[in-house]
C-alpha cells in the first residue's frame, strides 16, 4: 500500500516530467526560433494525463495518507514555486520585449515566455533542495 | 520572522523518528523535516497539534528570537 511519502515522491516526479516538457518546449522554441517546436498541446495534455495516476495512487494510499501527502507543507511548497515562477515569467517578459523590439524573435515565438508560470520545475527544485 | 525551533530535540528525546511524528500529527515527513530545518513556519493548528502529540507546550517547541525590543 502506498504511503504518504511515496505519494508525495510520485507527485514530485510527475510534476518534474510536465515541468521538463514545458522547459523543453521553451528551449526548443528559442533554439529553433519557431513557436511550435513540437505540438503545442503536448504540455497541456500532459498536465491532465498525470492527474490520473496521481489520483489512482492517492486512492490506493487511502484518505489519511493522501491528506498527509498534500498537507500544508505541500501547499506552501507549491505556492512558493508559483510565486518564484511568476517573477521569472515577468522577467522573461522584459527580456522577450527586447528580443521582439530588435526583431530577433517573432510575436508567436515570444509567447513561450509565460511557459514557466506554472512553476513546476521551480517547485520540484525547491522541494528537492529542502530535503 | 525566523523562529527558533526545538522540535528535533524534543522529538528525539521522546524516541520518535520524523516519520513517527508525521504519522501522529497527520502530516507528511517532508513537512516535519522542513519545520525542523526552519524552512517552513507551521500554522497555529499544526503547531498546537505537534505540541499535543509531543506532550509539551507550543512555547517549548517554538521560540521567538531574542530582540532588544522585548
Amino acid at each position: 500500500m502506498p504511503t504518504s511519502d511515496s505519494l508525495s515522491t510520485f507527485h514530485l516526479i510527475m510534476f518534474a516530467i510536465t515541468g521538463l516538457t514545458r522547459l523543453a518546449y521553451v528551449l526548443k522554441t528559442i533554439a529553433w526560433l519557431r513557436p511550435d517546436p513540437f505540438p503545442f498541446w503536448i504540455p497541456g495534455i500532459l498536465d491532465r494525463i498525470i492527474a490520473a495516476p496521481i489520483f489512482a495512487l492517492a486512492a490506493a494510499a487511502g484518505r489519511k495518507s493522501a491528506k498527509q501527502a498534500f498537507d500544508e507543507g505541500h501547499i506552501m511548497g507549491k505556492r512558493r514555486g508559483e510565486v518564484h515562477a511568476f517573477w521569472i515569467a515577468l522577467m522573461l517578459n522584459a527580456i522577450f520585449g527586447v528580443f521582439m523590439a530588435t526583431g530577433a524573435v517573432a510575436l508567436p515565438t515570444a509567447f513561450v515566455r509565460w511557459a514557466p508560470s506554472r512553476g513546476r520545475i521551480i517547485y520540484c527544485c525547491s522541494t528537492i533542495m529542502m530535503q | 520572522m525566523k523562529l527558533i525551533v526545538h522540535v528535533t530535540e524534543i522529538r528525539k528525546a521522546k524516541g520518535l523518528t520524523q516519520a513517527d511524528l508525521a504519522k501522529l500529527a497527520n502530516v507528511s515527513r517532508k513537512t516535519i523535516n522542513t519545520i525542523e530545518k526552519s524552512v517552513f513556519v507551521p500554522s497555529t493548528s499544526l503547531a498546537l497539534t505537534l505540541a499535543k502529540v509531543l506532550d509539551v507546550s507550543v512555547h517549548d517547541l517554538f521560540e521567538l528570537p531574542y530582540t532588544d525590543r522585548h
